[in-house]
């Protein structure tokens, strides 16, 4: 009988053992989303609270508006370069515009503090933009959808500090409208009607998964040669192309945000976070450069 | 490599020769058999009447009793299902007696529940960690449309499924790539059909199955966690023989029968959908496949060259495929399988020296091609596995029990992707591996065993030399109980690269420089007893822990130039808990019922957020488990079952907060993303009831008949698989619920044996 006491008495440590703590967990976080473009002026920043998952999602309702904001170029971390400051939008609350038409550098390093006195926090983020390439060549410009010939696109190479360069692609429909839709997208997107072109807000511009540059050939002149996929295109017509070389912090956050529910090796019902490159907060502050052309894709 | 197994061998013999020379002891050997079909029968008992003294029938059928002094003995042999058989020989001094016994299956058994063998305080089947599953017990539990040995393991303590829609093995914590899975001594690499719905084990080909859950013995090795041993049947040796079964999603049959050298068995499965199928498609019904089935075969050839020898050759062919369109524009082309062949060679050297040598080959493949708006996806992952290995079984002086052997093969890989027609990745990893091992079973007295094993392991892709200690002690407390506690390190050289949700397109990777293999130690302890002559009670806790484990970073975006280190993960675990298992296998009312009280928790660093340590329960952990399959013989003719199954609710994420992405530079889709604290939250209890009847006759009196009927989820439990989170076009977040079988389903199967 000793031994089934003890037996039992394990069954119960076990039990006992079995009850997980639940995590600690944040749940008001300050929610920064803000790019810089290789060759461009800076941009907005937009600032945010999370929202409760039962919660109406509303971005004015929960917009900070009492940052305090700066961009520094941290490229050189002996000598200081002036700051971009940031002033809000009177009538768009929860975004910042930048005080400069200063240019963001390629290959420069850029550091974005957020200051909340109102609520003690310091947010911070650091990107190292990518480096600027162009298009050297492309053809044809006019494919007709599914036939024979692909566009091929010619591009000179971007660098990225100690890694390969990353792609996404970028497809824009500059005449999207409904009887312009590919047969597989029309289907995807089920429009009630030809008129109804809300349903096509989320296709006007169509983005592939993050590529390596590796996946592409590399010519003897160095320049990598891109065929553009007819998965690419939702709208027949005319069409742009965007080649973007995207920063790590774009990289992880659309690796991560893309597998939050399913698409990857993990089981149903696990959702794992973004990852995050915010210190004191949540988000993306990211960079990319960008390369585009614009084509013509007839009807079959 | 074999210079040190014949020189451990030749270790062994000599230090033990004196004794084995110097002793005038006398021994029987020999074959437990199936009367009715010849068949040998694994881990029979043999025991020495009115002792304790006794052993169990190898893998191969055959027993050796060894330092019987001269006189007269009592030998009964004993196996579940079969009547008991006592034989009285007389040994002189020195006396090598061969006794091959054929056991006389018990007529009234048909349909019953039967697990393991009976209440014997030394039976082999009792060992630590170990369950053997009947065939009998695979065919009479309702099956969700199809039997299957997999979903009928998952019954056993210890042993989870995924879901209702896995029959993946989830042994002690670990997830299906830690259990090893043999067919007739070859590694079968993706045992599923329907893509994981069920495994590719035939029921009617299998003679034997057996679970080392965990702390198993030197013998095996290349998993962290479990390894599921099956035999397919030798074939009848005495007369033809056949079986036919008609199911609601597939038909099986087999036949099997002597010729002059030995015996033969062939078995086929197919799905039978198509005609469902295209009354489907004549609807309309959308989704429905162009083209679906799934078929496997098995074979075997046995060759009895002499009393020492016996030769065979099995194979096995399995092969899934689905031709499915969906939208305009699109569809999905997949084929998926595996094949096994093995040579076999039992060689009885002497009544101490018994031995196996087999050749392997296993290949298993996928090729999935996706065609969306015209642009190709497609992906060619080719494994082969090709080996040899041997094993010895050598008596060594009074007490010890000596065995040893090699498994030395070369693993190939291969995968092959495109994109649009263009090549986009390409790995082909080929790598030599090699294992020995050597251990030595001592029995100071007939209460005590001690086994103590070593095995070495060598992996060519990235040159690693690892050694697994292994060790165990069985004590025998009376006549009905017995207290046992085990050790053992195990290493691992590849990983699994699957999903829950589709198992059509699993890929193996191994382990390379900057890879290294995954390892982990198990401690285990047992305590069995038979409650009463026809009750057994078995009770085992464990620990073990999982370090190093490497797998395919789930958020790896593209593959593409990547060092193979930066594919991977790397984390660690650690599972423990307490099993019991309580069976009644005989009688009118039998069956058994298994509970598992356990952790499992895994760790990887900087998952899911930066910078974060957690240990979390991946979503396959319950905390608690219970099953119970009970059987009824209501009559001659009549046969109920009953199965219930109850667990804790898996874990999941629940997310607590949003935000969303509303600038996307790269597309015009708003990103929605969800916080969450990853899988702390647990979804709602599980628990599910299977009821079913069989009705037995005679058919047109050629042949016995069987009917099945039965219903699955009888109380339509509407158990939740998982959420899915969907963000709506009015701002709020809605709550999807995926649910596992959704309502009660029927099953019916007839089945004809002649």
């Amino acid at each position: 009988m000793r031994m089934y006491r003890l037996a039992a008495v394990l069954f119960v440590a076990v039990a006992t053992a079995a009850c997980d703590s639940e995590p600690i967990f944040e749940e008001d976080e300050i929610v920064v989303e803000a790019y810089l473009v290789a060759g461009e002026p800076f941009g907005e920043v937009r600032l945010s609270r999370l929202v409760g998952i039962n919660e109406l999602y509303d971005f004015t309702a929960k917009a900070v508006t009492d940052a305090v904001i700066e961009i520094r170029d941290v490229s050189d971390p002996v000598e200081q370069t002036e700051p971009i400051p940031y002033r809000g939008v009177t009538n768009l609350p929860g975004v910042y515009q930048p005080l400069s038409t200063e240019r963001v550098r390629p290959l420069a390093t850029y550091e974005l503090v957020v200051d909340i006195p109102a609520a003690g926090k310091t947010l911070r983020s650091r990107t190292t933009v990518p480096g600027d390439f162009r298009v050297v060549s492309f053809a044809p410009d006019t494919v007709v959808y599914q036939g024979r010939e692909q566009i091929e696109v010619q591009v000179t190479r971007s660098v990225y500090p100690g890694r390969q360069s990353i792609f996404v692609f970028s497809t824009q429909g500059l005449d999207p409208n409904i009887p312009n839709l590919t047969p597989f997208y029309r289907e995807v997107i089920e429009p009630d009607n030809d008129e109804d072109e809300d349903e096509l807000e989320e296709f006007l511009i169509n983005e592939s998964p993050p590529l390596n540059e590796e996946a592409y050939d590399v010519l003897p002149d160095g320049t990598l040669s891109v065929t553009v996929p007819w998965l690419a295109f939702v709208f027949y017509g005319p069409n742009r192309l965007m080649m973007n070389a995207i920063d790590e912090n774009l990289f992880d956050f659309v690796r991560s945000h893309q597998v939050q529910q399913g698409g990857s090796t993990l089981a149903p019902g696990e959702i794992p976070n973004v990852i995050n490159h915010v210190d004191g907060g949540l988000g993306v502050f990211g960079s990319y450069a960008r390369s585009q052309i614009e084509v013509e894709v007839l009807r079959p | 490599m074999l210079r040190f197994l014949t020189t451990s061998l030749f270790v062994a013999a000599v230090t033990w020769a004196p004794i084995a020379v110097a002793q005038t002891s006398a021994s029987v050997s020999g074959f437990v058999r199936d009367a009715r079909s010849g068949e040998t029968l694994l881990l029979a008992n043999v025991l020495i009447k009115d002792t304790s003294t006794g052993t169990a029938t190898n893998n191969a059928g055959y027993y050796t009793l060894t330092n019987l002094d001269a006189g007269s003995y009592t030998l009964r042999f004993s196996y579940i299902g079969y009547d008991e058989s006592e034989k009285t020989v007389e040994l002189s001094a020195g006396e090598r007696l061969r006794l091959d016994v054929d056991l006389v299956p018990e007529d009234f058994v048909v349909g019953e529940v039967v697990v393991t063998a009976r209440a014997e305080v030394d039976e082999e089947i009792r060992s630590l960690g170990v369950a053997q599953l009947k065939t009998d017990l695979v065919r009479s539990i309702p099956a969700i449309l199809e039997a299957d040995v997999f979903r009928s393991l998952q019954l056993l303590p210890g042993v989870k499924a995924a879901s209702d829609y896995s029959s993946g093995l989830y042994v002690r914590g670990g997830s299906p790539d830690q259990t090893l899975i043999l067919l007739d001594r070859t590694t079968v690499y993706n045992p599923s059909h329907f893509f994981g719905f069920f495994s590719t084990f035939n029921p009617d080909a299998v003679k034997d199955v057996r679970l080392y859950k965990g702390g198993y013995p030197a013998e095996y090795g290349g998993r962290l966690g479990a390894v599921v041993d099956i035999y397919n049947k030798d074939g009848n040796r005495n007369e033809t023989r056949g079986r036919l079964s008609v199911g609601l999603l597939a038909s099986r049959g087999i036949v099997e029968g002597p010729y002059k050298y030995g015996s033969w068995m062939f078995a086929v499965r197919r799905s039978t959908l198509e005609p469902l199928l295209s009354v489907l498609r004549g609807q309309e019904v959308e989704g429905i496949p162009d083209s679906f089935y799934f078929v496997d075969t098995n074979g075997k050839i046995n060759v009895d060259v002499s009393d020492n020898d016996r030769v065979s050759v099995s194979f096995y062919a399995g092969q899934d495929a689905l031709l499915l369109p969906f939208l305009e524009d699109a569809s999905v082309d997949l084929e998926y399988g595996n094949r096994t062949v093995s040579l076999n060679w039992t060689h009885i050297f002497s009544d101490r020296l018994f031995s196996n040598f087999t050749a392997t080959s296993s290949r298993y493949f996928s090729r999935p091609i996706i065609e969306i708006a015209g642009t190709p996806i497609s992906r060619s992952n080719n494994v082969y596995d090709q080996s040899v290995k041997g094993d010895f079984e050598f008596i060594a002086g009074s007490n010890h029990e000596l065995s040893g052997g090699f498994w030395s093969g070369l693993f190939t890989f291969r995968l092959r992707d495109e994109f649009d027609g263009e090549e986009s990745l390409f790995k082909r990893i080929q790598s030599p591996y090699s294992a020995l091992y050597i251990q030595d079973t001592f029995r100071p007295d007939p209460h005590w065993k001690i086994t103590a094993g070593l095995r070495a392991n060598y992996f060519s892709e990235g040159s690693y030399v690892r050694f697994e200690p292994r060790f165990s002690v069985d004590r025998i407390l009376g006549s009905d109980a017995r207290v046992q506690v085990g050790y053992g390190r195990y290493y691992q050289f590849l990983t699994l690269i699957t999903n829950e949700l589709f198992t059509g397109s699993d890929i193996w990777l191994t382990t390379d420089t900057g890879v290294p293999p995954s390892y982990g130690d198990q401690f285990v302890a047992g305590l069995k007893s038979s409650l009463t002559k026809d009750v057994r009670l078995d009770f085992e806790v464990y620990y073990r822990s999982m370090r190093d484990l490497f797998e395919l970073d789930p958020r790896l975006a593209d593959a593409s130039g990547l060092e193979y280190a930066d594919l991977f993960r790397f984390g660690k675990g650690f599972a423990y808990g307490a099993e019991t298992y309580l069976e009644k296998p005989t009688g009118r009312l039998n069956g058994f019922a298994s509970y598992t009280v356990g952790v499992t928790r895994r760790r990887f660093p900087d998952f899911p957020n930066a910078g974060e340590e957690r240990f979390y329960p991946p979503k396959y952990d319950r905390t608690h488990d219970l099953n119970v399959v009970a059987n009824y013989r209501l009559s001659k003719r009549w046969t109920l079952t009953g199965v219930f199954a109850a667990a804790t609710g898996q874990a999941y994420t629940r997310p607590r907060s949003q935000y969303r992405i509303l600038d996307n530079p790269l597309g015009s889709e708003v990103k929605n993303v969800l916080v969450s604290p990853f899988n702390a939250d647990r979804l709602p209890p599980y628990h599910r009831l299977d009821i079913g009847a069989s009705l037995f006759g005679r058919f047109f009196g050629f042949a016995d008949y069987e009917l099945q009927l039965q219903v699955l989820n009888v109380y339509n439990r509407r158990n939740i698989w998982f959420y899915f989170f969907e963000f709506e076009d009015d701002n709020t977040v809605k709550r999807t619920e995926v649910p596992m079988l959704p309502v009660p389903i029927p099953n019916i199967s007839f089945t004809l044996n002649f």
